[in-house]
């Protein structure tokens, strides 16, 4: 065994640091514009479409370790649905694969409209619909394409906009079936790289009280030499570590569908509450907007949900 | 990251396998009983078995007597033995006491030691804690005094792992006072002291298991030969606190494999027997239980390997040995209530050997003391954030 990172994963991650630095970190990423621009940088550095449709499997470890660095830099975009699932998924529906293209995927009968990030900045939208009957899934695919009136606004914040498809545009779209073996291979790829979202928001979350916990001065001393601060930061850590290698592990064993969905459930349960714990650590100041921790937690929530649930995932292991 | 075994350690699991194989685990008689760790309980015949396969002394240095393999496959061995339940308790803290005889002793405590260590016959306790100095080691108050060609040590050790069953004890005691020395941490030097030393005398202490696996020393006017420093006088602290990683890693190693067998063991009583007019596994939330310990014991076994490369290539380890410890014995104990909640109150009878009701009873009420040994949990979580995320010390 050998978990030193390749030279190539080392290149990957380097890049993305700087890009982080130099693109994302540097100005305002609040407005659509900026982000499609930005969106452009990530495709011209070769990260949308980075899992080869034909070849699959073969860098999903790669690509967990660069949606994890993205999302531990506090890039928002949504890499994972639009740059790095869809492709794959336009392969399996018999589509010409396309990055640059919203994500929207949603269980149908589930009981709400589905809504996803990101769509604001794209032209076209590739809707992934489940059906779930009798414990069989079917999968449904389809293209729209989108302009202003096609999209409502659920959610806006400085980094993401939760958006859905207008009814009108949701009526008109045609479907067309998956093949369902592949779509279900794909969905797991999905959890793990969510996953691997999940890790890297997580790992600056936990930077970020570190920061705090050492800088924080109350009584006389910084908050974290007390140990009710210590040994909440070392549990943060534990369910991290547990989080990001078991990822690691199902990033490298993406057919091992026990291993992704327990690196699933396991970063949607540990990675979330060690997000929800630094809440306290931060004190009153996390909880304005204020301070950018917000942004971390409602990423991490969109997360933990794409590509299924932590109890989803904890279920479906419950009837393996 | 490359996650495979390397095609040797494979091929040797399975040799493994075929020893494990050759003779029922239970004809091996248990010498001393269990302490919880995934290592199984004493079992002499079955480390002689093991010295004359040759695989005490598998990585060892060849001109030491060893086998001078790969960590790796003692890391596969361990991992099929505690995946097994062998008897093979002493067997990981042997290893460490091999490793320090051949790293920082003298030729002659060498030549004396490393053999009948290697044959399974030597078996090494850790005598560091006293009364007054448990959490805070440097408390201690055993004295060794230079008398010609030996010391003389004076003191009194506890919670002594199988001393009363194994052959030697190393012990910790200051040579220099602490005015001398400068500070507490200097003037402490370890020693190798044989069982059979005149003055040592072994308490055995009654645990809550009903077993006995701790002792407490007493030495009184013990006599050991010059030669039985292990490393230099004066250096024992920092000796001992450069190995505690070491210590901490091979110490909880096996365990994570260990607890994915107890769950399946718990799984399948949960199947097969029936309450309330139905299979217990389908109480509510039972199911779950299981499959969140099975995930987090499989991560956890992974973070052991990662942290085992770690040490393998000489990298630093700031925390992982700390943090992992503490997982893997928490973990532990969460299986030990589930298997409390399966049985009820049969978690309170012991029944014969190598039943699952046994076998769940001793896991139970020997978990208390997994977060406790080794280091408290409360201490690795402060060692955590100081030496980890480097925070001040409170």
């Amino acid at each position: 065994m050998d978990f030193g990172l390749e030279e190539h994963q080392d290149q990957l991650l380097r890049t993305a640091t700087q890009w982080i630095e130099r693109s994302w970190a540097a100005g305002e990423t609040s407005t659509p514009a900026v982000r499609r621009a930005l969106w452009g940088e990530i495709e011209a550095n070769g990260w949308a479409g980075l899992l080869d449709p034909d070849d699959e499997m073969a860098t999903v470890l790669d690509a967990a370790l660069l949606v994890e660095e993205l999302a531990r830099g506090g890039c928002s975009l949504p890499l994972v649905g639009s740059g790095l699932i869809a492709p794959l998924v336009s392969t399996a529906a018999g589509l010409e694969a396309a990055t640059g293209r919203g994500f929207l995927a949603f269980e149908d009968g589930a009981g709400r409209e589905p809504s996803a990030r990101g769509l604001e900045i794209f032209d076209g939208v590739l809707a992934v619909r489940r059906t779930v009957e009798d414990g069989t899934t079917s999968w449904e695919v389809a293209e729209i394409l989108v302009d202003d009136s096609a999209l409502v606004a659920e959610q806006t914040e400085d980094r993401f906009v939760l958006s859905r498809l207008s009814d009108d545009a949701a009526a008109s779209v045609t479907w067309r079936a998956a093949d369902g073996a592949a779509m279900e291979r794909i969905w797991m790829v999905g959890a793990v790289l969510s996953a691997a979202e999940l890790v890297g928001l997580s790992r600056a979350v936990l930077e970020r009280c570190v920061d705090y916990a050492g800088a924080r001065v109350q009584g006389g001393k910084p908050i974290g030499g007390h140990q009710a601060i210590q040994h909440r930061l070392a549990d943060m850590l534990a369910g991290i570590d547990q989080s990001r290698y078991a990822t690691y592990w199902a990033a490298a064993h993406p057919n091992d569908v026990v291993a992704v969905h327990q690196a699933k459930a396991l970063a949607g349960r540990d990675c979330l509450t060690a997000i929800r714990s630094a809440h306290q650590v931060m004190g009153a100041i996390s909880f304005s907007a204020e301070d950018e921790l917000h942004h971390f937690h409602k990423q991490a929530v969109l997360a933990a949900n794409e590509f299924g649930s932590a109890n989803h995932h904890w279920t479906a292991l419950e009837s393996a | 990251m490359q996650f495979a075994f390397p095609a040797s350690a494979a091929a040797f699991r399975l040799e493994v396998r075929d020893f494990l194989a050759e003779r029922p685990l239970e004809e091996y008689p248990a010498d001393a009983t269990d302490g919880g760790y995934g290592t199984g309980p004493f079992s002499r015949e079955f480390l002689r078995a093991l010295g004359q396969r040759g695989w005490i002394g598998l990585t060892w240095p060849v001109e030491f007597g060893g086998g001078g393999r790969p960590m790796i496959d003692q890391l596969v061995m361990l991992e099929e033995l505690a995946f097994a339940g062998a008897p093979f308790g002493p067997l990981v803290g042997n290893d460490q006491w091999a490793q320090s005889l051949i790293r920082d002793s003298n030729a002659r405590l060498r030549d004396e030691l490393l053999p009948p260590i290697a044959a399974g016959e030597a078996t090494c306790w850790q005598g560091f804690s006293e009364p007054d100095a448990g959490s805070d080691l440097l408390a201690l108050t055993t004295r060794a005094t230079r008398d010609g060609d030996e010391y003389v040590i004076n003191g009194r050790k506890i919670w002594s792992s199988e001393a009363g069953a194994y052959t030697h004890g190393q012990v910790l005691a200051r040579t220099e006072s602490i005015e001398d020395a400068g500070s507490r941490a200097n003037g402490l030097t370890m020693f190798v002291v044989s069982n059979d030393a005149p003055g040592l005398t072994l308490r055995p202490i009654l645990a809550m298991t009903g077993e006995v696996y701790h002792y407490e020393a007493f030495l009184d006017d013990v006599r050991v030969p010059a030669w039985n420093v292990l490393g230099s006088e004066g250096e024992g602290f920092r000796e001992l606190l450069r190995g505690l990683d070491r210590d901490r890693f091979w110490g909880r190693f096996t365990k994570p494999a260990n607890l994915l067998t107890k769950l399946d063991s718990i799984e399948q009583y949960a199947r097969s027997n029936r309450r309330d007019g139905r299979p217990i596994i389908e109480d509510s939330g039972l199911a779950r239980r299981l499959v969140e310990l099975r995930a987090e014991a499989a991560a956890t076994r992974l973070l052991f390997h990662k942290l085992g490369w770690q040490l393998s290539n000489d990298q630093p380890v700031p925390y992982e040995s700390a943090l992992y410890k503490t997982m893997a014995d928490e973990l532990g104990q969460r299986v030990a209530n589930l298997a409390a909640d399966v049985l009820e109150q049969d978690t309170l009878i012991r029944r014969e050997p190598h039943e699952f009701e046994t076998e769940m009873h001793h896991l139970y009420l020997s978990s208390p003391g997994q977060t406790i040994a080794g280091g408290t949990s409360e201490v690795l979580r402060s060692t955590v954030a100081t030496r980890g995320l480097g925070l001040s010390k409170g």
